[in-house]
């Protein structure tokens, strides 16, 4: 699969036909996607009248945009006029979308051409897409396990060569902990630099959506595309600095922290060794690395109890408009508290519940103080400790997650074993900050070797230097290991542009 | 601060806050999973925050008002009543909320 950037500079030039990059990503959809279930829905009548489009507006003289004919995939909580909008839930099981966010009217004005909706864990709850109501997505570097999640779909049709682009959203980890997982290059933008209008709220205070790559330079180029300003999302700011043309920016002089939060024993061996070597890598490119001791960032490992107290909370609020008579399926019954109860309690999904069940208790009187509002203290805590760090460093890094992609059911009969996927990620969506992983190597030794993310954090509204770090640590590494799909011999990459 | 594990009662409780109906056994079995929960999670309540502001999110600036300007909703009337199955002549049938005499009442509306 060739990059998006080429991709479009070669639709731009007239050199690509956006419909045989369209009919590339459907066959690699038709061939793989059954194995992978990385997609809910594939439009492909729709894809192919889109890319007509682009490809009459090449022909017309017309400059299409930044993604001319890119095909992208577009997880299914973003609303795409028209299209699915499932949530990964069985309460909005054919629901379709009246309007398009904010992040596909842009997409389409950059002239991406958007082919599927992908696979999530249930309104983004889970780290492994196995809380899908319509059945878990496989992480295509080994079937048996687990592609990470809650974006997993998106992930894993990046991963597989399926699409050159995907875009997720992020609240705990959900972006950069499937990237890491399947070995791809997941972007979390700071909070409130790309417009939430048209995602289903999950947890308000955290909620991003970014993009999914086959590097930083794609993500770049994407997330330059969808931030910025809307008026219909208050927590949207202007002026974001173009990422693309800083991307490949050298490295030299960087100051980049090492928290020894973030490298503790309880990360898997294997994915110490390649942060390690990612970290030597980057000391070689003239970054000023430093490793500090535990203790700068003291209450980080109170991160899982807050995330999931304040997400859960912020969830149970937003996920009460789900009740049977606004959206979605209804479950009949005799008065409109029981159709209330029936539809609410047997449409949500087991872990749905549990975080609506646990928002609502720390929301409840005689438990808000105990609860909720000491989450949000200590969030505080959280925050003002990473803003310290960043008086000494201008990134730091570590490992995205503590582990490797799991075996699928591993971690399903124990929800705590579940959130632990997060300690890495959870801190710095509590604290808004921008961050990316990027591949750094497989795991070596016994049995499949998987994927290992690199995770880059950056001071609030630095997307532009996390990204353009993230370039530079991809070009001095070199091109990434793939899955075996990922190049799959192609017309589109035969033609192309690498 | 709550030192009794969270019993199947306030699971029923907080549950019907919730509009979430659970059979006896789902109750039980949340009321497990949640004291299970939030034994890991009381290291939370170790924590002095005496002093400590709750922050709600990382975006501490006043909102900006929106422009008090009129804008045209493009949604037509027929395009999101298709999006229901619940429509029926034009308007979207719910389930009863008042009262038989409170009025003339009405046939109760298939699910």
């Amino acid at each position: 699969m060739s990059r998006a950037a080429d991709l479009a500079a070669g639709v731009r030039a007239g050199r690509l036909d956006p419909r045989a990059l369209a009919e590339d990503a459907l066959r690699r959809i038709a061939t793989h996607g059954e194995a992978l279930h990385a997609f809910l829905e594939v439009d492909a009548a729709a894809t192919r009248r889109r890319a007509d489009e682009v490809a009459a507006q090449v022909r017309a003289g017309k400059d299409p945009g930044a993604l001319a004919g890119v095909p992208v995939a577009i997880k299914d909580n973003i609303a795409l006029a028209g299209a699915s909008l499932s949530c990964g839930s069985r309460i909005l099981a054919g629901y379709r979308a009246p309007y398009s966010s904010h992040v596909v009217e842009r997409l389409l004005a950059a002239g991406a051409v958007p082919v599927g909706r992908t696979n999530m864990d249930e309104f983004a709850m889970g780290a492994s897409t196995e809380n899908s109501a319509f059945g878990p997505t496989r992480n295509p570097w080994d079937v048996a396990r687990v592609p990470g999640g809650s974006s997993g779909g998106s992930a894993a049709a990046v991963a597989a060569g399926l699409v050159p682009l995907a875009f997720g959203s992020e609240t705990g980890g959900s972006i950069r902990q499937p990237a890491a997982l399947c070995g791809v290059t997941g972007f979390k933008p700071t909070y409130g630099a790309v417009s939430r209008f048209g995602l289903v709220a999950f947890g308000s205070s955290l909620d991003v959506i970014g993009p999914l790559a086959a590097d930083a330079a794609d993500a770049a180029l994407a997330h330059d595309v969808i931030a910025g300003r809307d008026p219909r999302d208050s927590t949207t700011y202007p002026g974001a600095r173009p990422s693309a043309a800083r991307a490949g920016r050298s490295l030299a002089g960087l100051r980049v922290g090492v928290p020894g939060e973030f490298m503790d024993e309880s990360v898997d061996a294997q994915v110490r060794a390649r942060v390690d070597e990612a970290l030597e890598l980057l000391a070689a490119q003239g970054a000023r690395i430093t490793r500090l001791p535990l203790g700068r960032l003291p209450h980080m490992d109170l991160s899982i109890p807050v995330y999931y107290i304040v997400s859960s909370s912020e969830a149970s609020s937003n996920l009460a408009r789900f009740d049977g008579i606004r959206y979605g399926p209804r479950s009949p019954a005799p008065d409109l508290l029981e159709t209330y109860l029936r539809t609410r309690g047997t449409l949500f999904g087991a872990e749905v519940r549990r975080r609506i069940l646990l928002g609502t208790f720390a929301l409840s009187a005689g438990y808000l103080d105990a609860w909720y509002k000491k989450a949000l203290a200590v969030r505080r805590l959280i925050l003002d400790e990473f803003i310290a760090l960043f008086g000494d460093f201008d990134l730091l890094a570590g490992p995205t997650s503590p582990f490797p992609a799991f075996a699928l059911g591993a971690r399903t009969d124990d929800p705590y074993a579940m959130y632990l996927c997060d300690i890495l990620t959870a801190p710095v969506c509590l604290a808004g900050l921008p961050s990316i992983s990027v591949p750094c190597g497989l795991t070596r030794g016994a049995g499949t070797a998987l994927p290992v993310g690199l995770q880059l954090v950056g001071r609030p509204a630095d997307d532009h230097r996390v990204l353009a770090a993230a370039a530079a640590f991809e070009a001095a590494r070199g091109e990434p290991e793939r899955c075996a799909l990922f190049g799959a011999g192609t017309p589109a990459a035969a033609s192309g542009a690498r | 601060m709550p030192e009794q594990p969270i019993s199947a009662d306030d699971v029923l409780a907080i549950a019907k806050l919730a509009r979430l109906g659970l059979t006896d056994a789902e109750q039980r079995a949340a009321a497990g999973q949640l004291a299970g929960i939030l034994a890991h999670f009381r290291t939370l309540q170790g924590v002095d925050t005496l002093r400590v502001e709750p922050l709600l999110h990382t975006l501490e600036r006043p909102g900006e008002p929106a422009a008090d300007v009129v804008v045209p909703c493009a949604e037509a009337r027929e395009r999101l009543l298709s999006l229901t199955p619940h429509a029926r002549e034009g308007f979207l049938v719910v389930p009863r909320v008042l009262e038989a005499d409170f009025g003339p009442a009405s046939a109760e509306p298939a699910g």
